[in-house]
């Protein structure tokens, strides 16, 4: 595990109508870290995000996740392949509950086939209720026991962020991209999230946040990658960041919480 | 009573019709305007395969005078057929108002199409002639068909009505109403969302296949004028009133707009020489409803009824029971109670 | 080749008359970001409106300008009544109500007048020969009245203070309110604006089929979405290219087939053009990725 290369992020490329969003964008995410992907507003971080996630083609460059190419991928199988990412808003599924909500984090595909609601939903079921025990666990951890027959829709944003987090918990995906989990986030829920990270990356995830909050990168990314102007500027841990010059003149005053 | 009988048969068929458009757009949440379309075509099918071939000046195609069951059948498949190839296009890339715009393109082409194009139905004067099916065979006179098709309709929606159910208590149905709720997501987790909502539009498009059988035989015979592709908004009533997605509230909604409508208008005053005033006073109470339902009571009557996870110790055999109708803070309370920190 | 110069001239005046209702359509889309499906019965409002007055009065003029007047009070009384009550509610679900009213307002007029179509005859004028193309004066104010409103829109939107304030709310609402725009009372006059043409759009295409209904309005709904579809929703030029590339191509497509397929050639159009073109004919492929 160690040394291996989680993600690996060449050359990637793509406009909008005419206007450069990612232009050029390498990196390289060693496997069970944490690392952040700062920047100022419209460096293309977001963008970057939906490339590597297969939400958008790009118009060039390559991405591999442990060896295998994932540009050109539909979304869908890029998260089966492992990599799950989240987004900016939480996006819950509403008219679900909190339980529903995480069991759908599951990998259990083959139980949703649409023939098995008809034949063999006993097996099914009781499926299920085995990996009941562990979400309700998960639950529990997330301290969401109390609200777990809610439809997800009535919870509070930050309820909904620990939502989030117990439906990655469930996927136990090999590599977690976090688009902005601080948003609207209080500082104790804060810290929550930042344990739910280390917890990951100690059963072996690599995970990525984007995040705007410098102080929370700190605390809890092994190193950071750079953007700005829909490249990488700079790559490295927290505190070799500061004394870079292309770094502190992107931000240029936005770096107050330094 | 036969009219009763009548009015509750064609409520039946009409309900299964909402059951096939609450798999669609209730628990998948695609705006299917082109669904009469599909009861349309299943509808004609039915007839000109089990009638004789055409006799001049009549065309249509087929006329192969098969049996009425397995003209059912066929009818069905190559409605799924086109279902198949609707949403394959349409599906792929296509959501919300795009999708609704181009499925009522598709069903006002047809609709021209079928109404011009005589050599495939027989134009504006449509098909006829499905007289009774099955009645000979299974020795039932004139007297008593309209039970036997009152019994066969009541049975095909109840077994309609348990595929449903099934669907939404399993996790492709819990899968179905996340697609709804939130796409990219579904999609982050590892589903494919056009795969999923591509099987609920098939099976809900059979539904469509079987109930136009059904109003084949009920009616006897079918032209332009016994369907235009509005009245699919007709259906989107019944299952806005009784509740998307939960199948008991479909049925109800929709014996509720069909009988209860049909009763209304009957008692109505007519204006003399104004023949017209009854039906239209119907369909602006229809969209009077769609309008009310929408913006007071989205959920419609009898709301969707989630699953709710009564089991809280780990390594307990777990149960999941159906839910109240609304989850009510108290209850929330109770299973909080039954033994948590 | 004469025959294909009296068709893109038809053509000519289909596409003026597509290109007042399809801009009125546009404009409701861009300020409230619906696609207004009783669009159609503010035509046949104007329509109705035109006939009633033509009836009593005898004059042309009074039953243009009464179409307009009563087609921009529906417009407006349309956006109060009813998309602002929904202005909370997804999309989909103001599209699902929208289908609703245009059944409502269709039957009212249904119980109010019958469902008959009635004759609307006003003097065409004699056909005159203009190069290859033949139209009459009837149909020469036609297509004029459609450059003019087109010319003052352009006016409108480029020049004056209402104009860049239309604008802003179509971008961003919200934005625009806290930039000072009143949001609200921009969205009510365009609606009214809207309506204006829409209902002017009625009478002209009463006038010129020499016929309508109180569903003649929504059997032209269809193609002023396509026509909206082409040239981008919610972008007034681009509908206005649009009515006139959908207009050319109905009557040429219509001239070689029965001419009853019009209409369904018109909807595979649309469907077409969902498909492959949803942002518009103007713009690229748009780079949705299939989920």
């Amino acid at each position: 595990m160690s040394g291996e290369v989680a993600l690996d992020v060449r050359d990637l490329h793509i406009s909008f109508g005419g206007v450069k969003a990612v232009d050029g964008c390498s990196f390289e995410v060693p496997a069970a870290t944490a690392v952040g992907l700062i920047g100022p507003n419209g460096a293309g971080k977001s963008t970057a995000i939906d490339l590597i996630s297969g939400f958008q083609p790009p118009d060039a460059g390559q991405v591999h996740f442990h060896g295998t190419p994932l540009i050109g991928k539909s979304p869908h199988v890029i998260s089966q392949l492992g990599l799950v990412r989240t987004f900016q808003s939480p996006r819950e599924w509403g008219s679900l509950t909190v339980m529903d909500n995480v069991m759908l984090g599951l990998k259990a595909f083959d139980r949703e086939r649409a023939s098995l609601a008809l034949f063999g939903l006993g097996k099914v079921k009781k499926q299920e209720d085995r990996d009941r025990v562990r979400v309700r666990e998960l639950l529990d951890s997330f301290n969401l026991t109390a609200v777990k027959n809610l439809p997800a829709s009535r919870l509070s944003g930050g309820q909904k962020r620990l939502v989030e987090f117990a439906r990655i918990a469930a996927a136990a995906p090999r590599f977690v991209i976090l688009d902005e989990p601080m948003g609207g986030v209080n500082p104790v829920l804060g810290e929550r999230i930042g344990a739910a990270i280390k917890e990951l990356v100690a059963n072996g995830s690599t995970v990525m946040v984007v995040e705007h909050n410098l102080a929370f990168i700190d605390a809890v990314c092994d190193s950071v990658v750079v953007m700005a102007q829909g490249r990488v500027i700079a790559q490295g841990p927290y505190s070799s960041l500061r004394d870079n010059p292309e770094v502190v003149s992107a931000y240029l005053g936005e770096m107050d919480n330094v | 009573m036969t009219y009763l009988v009548t009015i509750v048969t064609e409520a039946c068929i009409f309900s299964i019709m909402a059951l096939g458009l609450n798999l669609i757009w209730g628990m998948s949440g695609d705006f299917d305007l082109g669904y009469y379309g599909y009861i349309a075509l299943s509808t004609y099918l039915t007839i000109v395969l089990s009638d004789g071939p055409a006799q001049a000046p009549v065309q249509y195609v087929f006329g192969t005078s098969l049996p009425y069951p397995l003209s059912v059948l066929i009818a069905t498949v190559v409605v799924v057929a086109v279902g198949a190839v609707v949403g394959a296009v349409a599906l792929r890339g296509l959501r919300e108002i795009y999708f609704a715009l181009t499925t009522l393109g598709a069903v006002s082409a047809l609709y021209i199409v079928v109404g011009v194009y005589t050599p495939l139905f027989n134009g504006f004067n449509g098909v006829s002639g499905l007289y009774n099916p099955m009645g000979t065979v299974l020795g039932i006179g004139y007297n008593g068909y309209h039970y036997f098709l009152l019994a066969l309709s009541a049975v095909i929606l109840v077994a309609v009505a348990w595929v449903v159910q099934r669907i939404s208590g399993s996790p492709f149905g819990r899968l179905l109403r996340a697609v709804r709720d939130d796409e990219p997501a579904v999609a982050a987790y590892g589903r494919s969302v056009f795969w999923t909502k591509y099987k609920a539009y098939l099976i809900g498009v059979s539904f469509s296949g079987l109930a136009g059988g059904l109003f084949a035989a009920f009616l006897g015979s079918f032209n332009p004028t016994a369907w235009q592709p509005i009245e699919v908004l007709t259906l989107y009533a019944g299952v806005l009133v009784g509740g998307r997605g939960n199948v008991k509230g479909v049925i109800a909604g929709t014996f509720v707009v069909y009988i209860g409508f049909v009763e209304l208008t009957r008692y109505l005053p007519n204006m003399p020489g104004h023949a017209e005033f009854a039906p239209a006073l119907r369909q602006v109470l229809i969209g009077l409803l769609i309008i009310l339902f929408l913006r007071f009571r989205p959920q419609g009557v009898f709301p969707e009824r989630l699953g709710v996870d009564v089991g809280d110790s780990p390594g307990w055999a777990t149960r999941l029971r159906r839910g109240p109708r609304t989850i009510k803070p108290e209850l929330v309370g109770a299973s909080v109670a039954e033994g948590d920190r | 080749m004469h025959q294909f110069g009296l068709d893109v001239g038809v053509g000519f005046v289909t596409a003026a008359i597509l290109a007042l209702s399809a801009v009125a359509f546009t404009l409701e889309y861009a300020v409230s970001r619906v696609a207004n499906l009783a669009h159609g019965e503010l035509l046949t409002i104007g329509a109705f409106a035109a006939w009633l007055v033509q009836r009593d009065t005898g004059s042309v003029i009074l039953a243009a300008a009464s179409a307009a007047v009563i087609g921009g009070l529906a417009g407006v009384a349309t956006n109060v009544f009813f998309i602002e009550r929904f202005s909370r509610k997804p999309v989909l679900v103001t599209l699902i109500a929208s289908l609703g009213l245009s059944l409502i307002l269709q039957n009212v007029l249904v119980m109010i007048f019958g469902a008959a179509t009635k004759s609307y005859k006003i003097n065409q004028g004699a056909p005159h020969h203009y190069g290859p193309f033949v139209f009459t004066r009837a149909e020469l104010l036609v297509m004029l009245s459609a450059v003019v409103v087109a010319i003052a829109l352009y006016g409108l939107l480029q020049w004056t203070k209402f104009g860049r304030a239309l604008r802003a709310v179509a971008e961003n609402r919200d934005l625009a309110r806290a930039s000072g725009v009143p949001a609200t009372r921009v969205i009510t006059l365009t609606w009214l604006l809207a309506g204006v043409i829409a209902g002017f759009a009625g009478f002209v295409l009463a006038e010129n089929v020499g016929a309508f209904s109180p569903s003649f309005g929504n059997s032209f709904l269809l193609i002023t979405i396509t026509a909206t579809v082409a040239g981008g929703l919610g972008r007034p030029y681009g509908t206005l290219i649009g009515a006139v590339l959908v207009g050319l191509a109905l009557e040429l497509a219509g001239s070689y087939t029965n001419s009853s397929y019009e209409l369904a050639i018109a909807f595979a159009m649309l469907v077409a053009l969902m498909l492959l073109r949803p942002n518009g004919l103007l713009a690229g492929r748009g780079r949705l990725v299939r989920v």
